[in-house]
């Protein structure tokens, strides 16, 4: 009897596994966005597949940028290599501590840089990370660089999101949907991604709040940390600049910018620059060109001043 | 450990395999393991509180042995009454301490003199009412001696910690499930089948109904002061379906996973919003705990032996006393009244009785007669779940006059109300399964159209692409957790 229920069970299971993976392969294709809860299949807005892409071309960087939207929008690499520097920028959006490991495992031997430059963005540690997750595995043609999200991150979503692409990569099918691209924005060479210019106008944040801070995100960050520091490349972690108004509503920035000081070489570039709420912003997070170009400059200042390619 | 986590879905089948390829010789080895397992499965939330299940498991061990040794009728009674101050003790510390001293506090200031006294941090152990009112029944069997005391302690340990039902019920009597722990278990084929059945069942009920109707019941009491009543009527249709998805689902899973292991657990849902009348719907709702009432409280009181005078207040005791279990606020208290006030007028006029039967039975369509019986219980328990789910007793009555003001006769809106779409269609397929399962223990048990193993395998699949696409991914606690 037990063997039998075994067996049955097995093959129960056998058979609903496949089941399972081509009816979500199916649903990704004829559902409609509201009837697809855990299927999501996020756009290609932040342009991580081109970035991917173009990483896998590119060699022997002087710098390396690695965080969330803050640093695609914020590190513009033409900047940087008018200085002689050449640079990667490899942010993403919403990119957490455990995607930035996925990118030091895969990434960092080929481009094997001079310097990191870490944004700590501190939104991103006390978020999950599945949507970025997804976004990683999405627009990943090396799927399997991505399975470690899965043991990070247990959650249907990103079950259902490797089974989808995993098929849609086995069968080669152009996935539905996934390359629209935000009129106003330019993918550029090397990872930054331009936005034609635009002004802030919703400077008023009417909120105070402090930043949160998950433990599983920051054992993350100091392991990547430690895997900086046992390859011996050099690393700086960085605060982009934000809005006066969204800075000043979050009380413990202090705080925060002690935690990571004692990470190591840390520096808070929010009253570095001067910039204004309105002109230098696209939103309150996000620099425009204007601010990008004034804030890369303050950061290639320092890197000089403090001699970093020395 | 919840249900609906990974952790469960990962130890379930190791304390599977253990319990039928590496025990399965030794009755004792097996108890022994399901009550380790058990004291794993409780610990996993919060360890510390194991000491306290251990001692309300020593206290009734050692008072029904001795109960089985003692033929004084007075030392008997003293026993009995031992057990029931340590158990209602213990539940009324954790559970109304906070309760009872704000309400002293109030009633004192209201006449006019201060008393100090401050309110304990006090974390509630999950599952406490539900262990108690099991070891409870137990006593009380003994004491009436309509059981046998058992004298093996971890025969004793597994039946009042036994993990599928530990935390929130079906609240198994020992005369049910104390036996079968005593005595070899069998795996049989059907019953696993059955069992995994009713486990699918269940998690599609908590994870797909109960938590998606929770996202729109929650957002609509959380702003029912800015919502129209129509909207509000929603938000109570939602909760109906988010309470009995949850706990029924709970149940289903309980159930079926004690099947796997050759246990039959009491029933504790049987289809209670097709009921045609409240009297129907108090025998087809969490079934273990009217039953325990009945026979522990309603009995005793003199049930409805007695003159009207009797059954109106032995009616409102057993409805009250319910409400209070399920909390320690006025809110709870409330919802069983208007219970009671729902139940009576069926008792007096002696038709509480009249709907035993199945709605419909054998037919697919109910008669219009049942059907407009069917959906006003249905209105009247959505009005009674207002006050289970609202904040305060105030919060529950604002938002009952506004359902029943004009804006009941407006669209339901609200900005984020149309992502509610797919949870609607969903609940109507849910309803409609439910209705053509309803002959079967759970809705998908014997289902007509199932013969062939093809046609049933069709339809598991689809339960689980169902759960897989529509769950919602947080890992949300069972409701009666908080009971």
């Amino acid at each position: 009897m037990l063997k039998k229920f075994i067996l049955t069970f097995l093959a129960f299971i056998i058979i609903a596994t496949v089941s399972y993976s081509f009816l979500i392969l199916t649903w990704g294709f004829i559902a409609p966005r509201k009837l697809k809860n855990n299927l999501n299949l996020p756009d290609n807005y932040g342009y991580l597949e081109d970035r991917l892409k173009n990483a896998k071309d590119v060699k022997d960087v002087d710098i390396l940028f690695l965080g969330p939207s803050t640093t695609y929008r914020g590190f513009d690499t033409r900047i940087f290599n008018k200085s002689g520097y050449k640079a990667f920028n490899f942010g993403s959006s919403s990119q957490t501590p455990k995607h930035t490991s996925l990118i030091l495992n895969h990434y960092l031997d080929s481009l094997n840089p001079k310097l990191v430059i870490y944004d700590v963005y501190p939104a991103v540690f006390d978020a999950d990370g599945v949507e970025p997750s997804l976004d990683f595995i999405i627009h990943n043609d090396e799927l399997t660089e991505t399975y470690p999200l899965l043991w990070k991150n247990f959650n249907i979503k990103i079950v259902n999101a490797i089974i989808f692409k995993g098929l849609t990569n086995l069968l080669s099918l152009n996935i539905p949907g996934n390359l629209d691209r935000v009129l106003e924005d330019t993918y550029i060479e090397g990872g930054f991604v331009e936005k034609k210019i635009k002004y802030n106008k919703n400077i008023n944040q009417n909120f105070t709040q402090e930043w949160g801070m998950r433990n599983d995100q920051l054992n993350e960050f100091r392991k990547n940390i430690s895997i900086l520091k046992k390859r011996k490349v050099p690393y700086l972690l960085v605060r982009v600049p934000l809005t006066k108004t969204s800075y000043q509503a979050r009380k413990n920035n202090l705080y925060i910018d002690s935690l990571f000081s004692s990470e190591g070489s840390f520096i808070n570039f929010q009253n570095k620059v001067k910039l204004s709420d309105s002109l230098d912003f696209l939103d309150n997070v996000h620099l425009n060109q204007n601010g990008v170009e004034k804030f890369n400059l303050e950061v290639i200042k320092h890197l000089e001043i403090n001699n970093y390619f020395n | 450990m919840l249900f609906n986590s990974l952790d469960f879905a990962i130890f379930l089948p190791i304390v599977f395999v253990l319990y039928w390829f590496v025990v399965n010789k030794n009755l004792k080895h097996q108890n022994i393991l399901i009550a380790i397992a058990s004291y794993v499965f409780y610990g996993w939330w919060d360890w510390r509180f194991l000491a306290l299940i251990l001692f309300s498991t020593l206290v009734d061990y050692v008072i029904g042995v001795s109960l089985g040794k003692e033929q004084n009728l007075n030392k008997r009674k003293i026993l009995l009454w031992i057990s029931i101050l340590v158990n209602l003790g213990l539940l009324g510390f954790f559970k109304y301490y906070n309760f009872f001293l704000d309400n002293f506090k109030s009633a004192f200031t209201f006449f006019g003199s201060e008393i100090n006294a401050n309110s304990l941090n006090i974390i509630l152990p999950v599952g406490i009412s539900f262990y108690t009112f099991q070891t409870l029944s137990y006593t009380i069997d003994v004491y009436k001696r309509n059981l046998k005391p058992t004298e093996d302690f971890i025969s004793f340990a597994a039946f009042v910690s036994f993990f599928p039902q530990l935390v929130a019920g079906p609240i198994e009597r020992a005369t049910n499930l104390l036996p079968q722990i005593l005595s070899k278990r069998k795996f049989q084929y059907s019953e696993g089948v059955d069992g995994l059945k009713q486990i699918l069942w269940g998690l599609f009920k908590k994870v797909v109904i109960a938590d998606n109707c929770a996202m729109y019941a929650n957002y609509i009491f959380d702003n029912s002061s800015e919502l129209s009543g129509s909207t509000l009527l929603l938000g109570a249709i939602f909760f109906t379906f988010q309470i009995y998805g949850d706990f029924s689902g709970y149940s289903d899973i309980a159930i079926g996973t004690s099947r796997l292991f050759g246990f039959n657990l009491m029933r504790n849902f049987a289809f209670p919003y097709f009921s045609r009348d409240i009297a129907e719907f108090w025998r087809r709702w969490h079934i273990s705990l009217s039953t325990w009432f009945r026979d522990y409280l309603y009995i005793p009181l003199g049930g409805s032996r007695g003159g009207t005078w009797m059954k109106v207040r032995n009616t409102f005791i057993i409805f009250l006393v319910s409400g209070f279990w399920h909390g320690a606020n006025w809110t709870f208290i409330i919802w069983g009244g208007l219970n009671a006030i729902y139940f009576l007028p069926t008792l007096l006029a002696k038709r509480n009785r009249q709907n035993l039967n199945i709605v419909a039975e054998n037919k697919l369509f109910p008669s219009f007669k049942d059907f407009t019986k069917i959906v006003s219980t249905f209105l009247l328990t959505v009005i009674a779940w207002v006050f289970f789910r609202a904040d305060n007793v105030g919060h529950a009555i604002n938002y009952l006059s506004k359902i029943f003001s004009t804006s009941l006769f407006t669209m339901p809106y609200y900005n984020g109300l149309g992502l509610a779409l797919s949870t609607i269609i969903i609940l109507f397929i849910f309803i409609f399964i439910e209705w053509i399962g309803r002959e079967g223990e759970f809705a998908i048990q014997n289902l007509k159209f199932l013969k062939s193993r093809f046609v049933r395998w069709v339809v598991y699949i689809l339960i689980i692409f169902a759960i897989g696409v529509f769950m919602q991914t947080d890992e949300t606690p069972f409701i009666y957790f908080q009971f």
